[in-house]
């Protein structure tokens, strides 16, 4: 029955995906994500962010196609940077450096980059065949959720990302709750009453989550690479060596792929773990399982071809709890559902019966983005990297008019521009003292959500607290929530206390 | 040192917070649970995270930065701060300027500083640039931009 439901959807959504319109916006945005991917630092997130003004008057359907393009044409893109000059352009494609880099170094950069390309397609479709087949079976699940439920759903998203991106558990941790600050400000739906505007008429709204992810990615990352310019460090390599993979390479590759991909396809379906965790275990395991296992660190192709799949895989993944739950599960999906939201339209299983269209025309024209990424990726990743040679000082300034007008674009007030500087100040602060920012997007896009859900639980329990501890789902995911909190904290201490006692038998 | 000091400004923080929640008026009016309940939860959540933060902190043995390896390269606070102000000026002429002057005076600076000798180029992409992103948002995408002198 959920199969051949399934295959009927998928059928209407080709139907959709390969609309003329739909197709053009498809090409802009894995072109536009492959841009962004291959640009130092800017990321998925940014780029979505910095694009969305531009969507404010198109339809739903060929803008969210697009701006989901940009978030899987960057994971392609990525690796570019991460190869040629030591500088992952996400942050999930920080393993690719290990290899990636001194590979380059060899004079190897073509076959890394046709590696990653590659591995990114095959990974990129298995994450898609995934995300097409458990979307009917997570949706049947999500009918499940009542208010109690998806509060508790987004405390243990919350949790989970705040405890694994980062360093700190409590500054990831203070990051969602500086996000559910700012989401908290502005008219409180249900009383009417203005929260912390303190007398100044443009905050009677609260602000847009747009200035704060443009100010805390974008702007914050210009300010970090023009200090990082000034340092001398951004040296790219040129690409020397084929662009395709010979034989001996691919018999390498192929299996470290599947594997990964398989890996980066259930990782990203779990909130918080996202593509940066899904590389760490890919590389990790064939680090392991490999062969040439010597090899890793000085220039193995199975140390870019792995992470390189799960990273893809991971964007998919991350989708599933997107679309059926409505549960960005990092920072990336954070912005998209932040989309969604600014056109009106609430993930989750209800958009599937009511939008069935535009959701499953957004998953086949994942398909049909993949087959362009990987024809944008291999023939014509030297046409791209050529981005890299640009002056970064024509590069940065461009970034920051383009994020300006943006966020002026937003409400035509240079009150959001003084907004942006101050975010982008608090951003740059925020990386200086190793305050992660995903944590922050996910608290200031779910602020509202949360909130409302919460109230909602405690009317219809009349004030009883205990409605969040009833029932399995909410009892397993307040669990979940606490598991994700407190386990990375109990590891790190055994891990320092097997170093102390190491250090102590030596 | 600034694990402290983000600690300490944390626990202010929320504690600014939460004072800022307890003065919100309040109606009797509407739903029961008040605008309050969820800002006291996050007010809280905050302090408790300065307060983590700061043990941390307190207990964690300062990482020594080894300024003589050879693969050090001092950090340059300062460029960043100039991106500010020169953002700040440019955001404070935007609307009496207009967008496309204004831009192109702050892609001028900008490119003058960071491609420098390269007068032509930097010129070329400042002017091109502003233009053709003012034309496209405003003729193209209808999307309002400042004006300034300019007819349209």
């Amino acid at each position: 029955m959920e199969f051949s439901e399934t295959l009927e959807h998928v059928i209407n959504g080709f139907g959709v995906a390969l609309q003329w319109k739909n197709v053009m916006f498809l090409f802009i945005g894995a072109l536009l994500g492959t841009i962004i991917g291959i640009m130092p630092g800017i990321g998925s997130s940014a780029g979505i962010a910095l694009l969305l003004p531009m969507t404010f008057g198109m339809e739903p359907i060929p803008s969210l196609i697009m701006l989901a393009g940009i978030y899987y044409g960057a994971m392609y893109g990525n690796t570019a940077s991460a190869v040629l000059i030591n500088t992952p352009g996400t942050a999930s494609a920080s393993m690719t450096t290990v290899d990636g880099y001194p590979m380059a170094k060899n004079g190897r950069a073509g076959a890394a980059l046709a590696a990653s390309a590659i591995a990114s397609f095959i990974a990129g479709t298995i994450g898609i065949v995934g995300l097409t087949f458990l979307a009917i079976p997570f949706t049947d699940f999500a009918l499940k959720f009542g208010p109690a439920e998806y509060f508790m759903l987004m405390i243990f998203s919350m949790s989970a990302v705040s405890s694994l991106t980062g360093s700190s558990v409590p500054k990831g941790l203070f990051a969602a709750m500086f996000g559910l600050m700012i989401s908290s400000m502005g008219m409180d739906l249900q009383t009417g009453m203005p929260r912390y505007v303190f007398d100044i008429p443009e905050l009677q709204t609260g602000i847009s989550f747009l200035i704060v992810i443009i100010g805390a990615f974008a702007f914050a990352e210009v300010m970090l690479n023009v200090e990082k310019w000034f340092m001398g460090r951004l040296e790219p390599i040129k690409i020397r060596g084929s662009l395709y993979l010979t034989m001996a390479e691919w018999k390498r590759c192929w299996r470290p792929i599947i594997r990964g991909g398989l890996i980066g396809f259930f990782i990203g379906v779990l909130p918080g773990a996202g593509g940066t965790i899904a590389t760490v275990i890919a590389y990790s395991t064939e680090q392991k399982m490999s062969k040439f296992g010597h090899e890793f660190g000085k220039g193995a192709i199975e140390g870019v071809a792995a992470p390189e799949a799960a990273n893809n895989a991971s964007t998919c993944g991350a989708f599933v709890p997107l679309l059926t739950l409505g549960i960005p599960g990092s920072g990336t999906t954070a912005v998209l559902l932040g989309a969604f939201i600014l056109f009106g339209l609430e993930p989750g299983a209800e958009l599937f019966e009511t939008h069935p269209d535009l959701v499953w025309g957004l998953v086949d024209s994942m398909y049909l983005g993949n087959v362009f990424l990987i024809i944008l990726n291999l023939p014509l990743i030297g046409v791209f990297v050529r981005i890299l040679y640009l002056p970064p000082g024509i590069l940065l300034s461009i970034i920051l008019a383009v994020a300006s007008v943006g966020i002026y674009s937003i409400n035509n007030n240079t009150t959001d521009l003084y907004l942006l500087l101050l975010f982008g100040v608090i951003g740059y602060g925020f990386r200086k003292v190793k305050v992660p920012i995903p944590p922050l997007i996910l608290g200031l896009v779910l602020g509202k959500l949360m909130e409302n859900s919460m109230r909602q639980a405690l009317i219809i329990s009349n004030g009883d607290i205990a409605t969040f501890f009833t029932g399995s789902i909410c009892i397993t995911l307040f669990i979940l929530a606490m598991a994700a909190m407190f386990l990375p904290i109990v590891t790190s201490r055994m891990h320092i206390g097997r170093e102390r006692s190491l250090n102590a038998d030596n | 040192m600034w694990d402290r000091l983000l600690g300490s400004g944390v626990i202010a923080l929320a504690l600014g917070y939460l004072y800022a929640t307890y003065k919100l008026p309040v109606k009797d009016i509407g739903d029961p649970i008040g605008p309050q309940m969820f800002p006291y939860l996050i007010g809280i959540g905050t302090l408790i995270c300065g307060v983590w933060i700061l043990i941390d902190a307190l207990y964690k043995k300062p990482v020594v930065v080894d300024t003589t390896a050879p693969d050090y390269v001092k950090p340059r606070p300062v460029a960043a701060v100039c991106i500010v102000i020169w953002a700040f000026i440019y955001y404070s002429l935007f609307e009496y300027f207009g967008f496309a002057i204004s831009c192109s005076i702050f892609l001028i600076g900008m490119t003058s500083f960071f491609n420098r000798g390269k007068h032509k180029t930097n010129l070329a992409v400042s002017l091109i640039f502003s233009f053709s992103v003012y034309i496209l948002f405003t003729q193209l995408l209808d999307v309002k931009l400042a004006p300034g002198p300019l007819p349209y």
